[in-house]
């Protein structure tokens, strides 16, 4: 009976581990999602921005919403963006105050920090790569960022 | 003061320090984005400016720019090579490189051949003036030629002229010479008292009258030097003068030396215009003996060398007695003609109708002489036609006379055989 009991649950962890290995998932580490140079590229009357190299398109109309800033006057202008090793994007533009840290889900950027750059809105704004770091530069300033906010 | 001293390099590490921050803090303050722009840019108008390159100067001055690329982007190298992946730095500024070299090279030939064509548009150009230079100098070679015809004439005019004022001057002397014995002509000198003698002595030396006369004949044989080229008739004619001149000096001469006899250094003058008669004589001589040599030898007749009257007399009459004796032995022929007729126009139409007057003055030769020359001319003639057709013609009248004859006799000969029977 002890026998058959033993049996038994070799037979189901044996069916366990087949299962899993039927439902496996690939997890790969360490990955470095760091832009070496900056996305630059102008949004259309809509506010609609494209990057033309990977595909990657997003409006940029929450943004301005949350900039105070009018779709018509913001119309032509340039937005850059860069993302760090860890996968997020860091996005701003001249006439900004912050830097969106956005985070990609399906079909979505989903901000995880708004990181208040500066009091003034920025007047020529510019993504340096400097893994671990993105420096943001702006005429004179210079500024370390991470996804958690200025690095001091 | 060990103080201060001490200080001094804790500073400098400061300043330095702060230097390379500073240094550090111009390098961040460019935008990687931008860089790479300018990069691009650069590379753009380089790759643009090579497109258009039209000099190998522009050529030089992009390969300058590509130099400055390298040097002010190949620090950024590894950032711009991230960026324009799969091209890369060093392979686009080789490539400008090469491509910059490769339109200098091309621009280089083209210059080269440019520069070819240049110098032959420049040798052209050299050529067509040297040809342009040779027709000036052709023309101007031609304009010196009729001057030089104008001016042959004009000499040949101002020759006569003068020899016309040479004449009027030899005439004014010599009138002035017979004005001044006029009245001694017919004299004896030896019938004159010695101070008559004197006198007369003492007048031609008031008058000057050796002194005169010496000029003329000086200033004759200086026309003779420098007129080489006159033609046979003045040359001639020169010798008539000549020889009127020298009848009145003999006549003259002779007087002055017997009322100089006394005198010696008058006698000396005397003595020295007859040795300069005898200079303008032989002066005179050449010159027309080389001129009557060439009037001949010009038509084709080879005279025998003469220097004087009678070897040229010698010389015609040699000339023409050996014509005449060579077609004793042979018979006239057209080119014996035609030199006997080349003679005859030079004997009659220059000799006799241009030359006697001068010729019997200036006693080249008398009228016997050319009475001669015509005699022995006229016989040459006659020798010297050629007698060929003549023959052929007589042969052929004589011919046909027999055949008449062959006709006559046969006709008659038949009849008569006729009759017999």
């Amino acid at each position: 009976m002890k026998s058959n009991l033993i049996t038994q649950i070799l037979i189901v962890l044996s069916f366990a581990l087949l299962l899993s290995a039927c439902s496996s998932r690939v997890a790969i580490q360490d990955v470095n999602f760091a832009q070496p140079i900056e996305v630059v590229a102008q949004t259309n009357a809509q506010g609609q921005f494209e990057d033309v190299r990977s595909g990657l398109t997003f409006n940029v109309l929450p943004m301005l919403e949350k900039e105070g800033i009018e779709l018509s006057a913001f119309s032509g202008a340039e937005v850059r963006f860069i993302r760090n090793h860890q996968g997020y994007y860091f996005v701003t533009a001249a006439g900004f105050r912050n830097v969106y840290v956005m985070q990609v889900r399906e079909n979505e950027l989903r901000s995880t920090n708004i990181i208040r750059v500066s009091d003034n809105r920025l007047q020529g704004p510019a993504f340096n790569q400097r893994n671990p770091l993105i420096q943001l530069i702006d005429g004179d300033r210079i500024i370390n960022l991470t996804k958690n906010g200025i690095q001091s | 003061m060990m103080k201060t001293i001490s200080r001094i390099p804790v500073l400098a590490v400061i300043l330095v320090v702060f230097a390379g921050f500073n240094a550090e803090l111009n390098a961040q303050h460019q935008s990687d984005y931008q860089i790479v722009r300018n990069y691009q840019a650069e590379y753009q108008t380089v790759l643009n400016a090579i497109k258009t390159l039209d000099s190998v100067e522009d050529a030089d001055r992009v390969i300058g720019r590509i130099d400055r690329l390298n040097s002010d982007f190949s620090g950024n190298a590894a950032l711009i090579n991230r960026y324009i992946f799969p091209e890369n730095f060093n392979t686009q500024v080789a490539s400008l490189r090469d491509l910059a070299n490769a339109s200098r090279r091309h621009l280089n030939r083209v210059a080269s051949q440019a520069n070819e064509i240049t110098q032959l548009n420049e040798r052209v150009g050299d050529l067509t003036n040297q040809i342009e230079r040779f027709n000036t100098e052709s023309d101007s070679l031609r304009n010196a030629l009729q001057q030089m015809t104008r001016d042959r004439n004009a000499n040949r005019a101002v020759a006569q002229n003068l020899r016309r004022q040479l004449e009027s001057r030899d005439e004014f002397i010599l009138g002035l010479v017979d004005s001044l014995f006029i009245a001694y002509d017919n004299l004896s000198l030896a019938s004159l008292s010695a101070s008559e003698r004197q006198e007369f002595a003492l007048r031609a030396d008031r008058d000057n009258v050796v002194g005169h006369i010496a000029a003329v004949v000086e200033s004759n044989i200086s026309f003779v030097d420098t007129h080489t080229q006159l033609s046979s008739a003045d040359f001639l004619d020169l010798r008539a003068n000549y020889y009127r001149f020298e009848n009145a000096w003999s006549k003259l001469g002779n007087k002055l030396a017997t009322v100089y006899e006394s005198s010696e250094g008058r006698a000396e003058k005397v003595n020295e215009v007859n040795g300069m008669m005898d200079t303008w004589k032989n002066r005179l001589d050449q010159s027309v003996w080389r001129s009557l040599s060439a009037s001949f030898e010009n038509r084709g007749l080879q005279l025998a060398s003469f220097n004087s009257s009678s070897a040229f007399y010698s010389a015609l009459n040699s000339y023409l007695d050996g014509r005449i004796n060579s077609l004793r032995d042979e018979a006239g022929s057209e080119e014996e003609k035609a030199r006997f007729e080349t003679f005859a126009d030079v004997w009659h139409n220059d000799v006799k109708m241009n030359w006697q007057g001068n010729i019997i003055d200036g006693r080249v030769l008398t009228h016997e002489n050319i009475a001669t020359i015509d005699r022995k001319l006229s016989e040459w003639g006659v020798l010297a036609e050629p007698r060929g057709s003549n023959y052929l013609i007589l042969a052929i009248i004589l011919g046909l006379v027999a055949l008449v004859m062959v006709v006559l006799y046969v006709t008659k000969s038949g009849k008569t055989a006729e009759a017999k029977k």
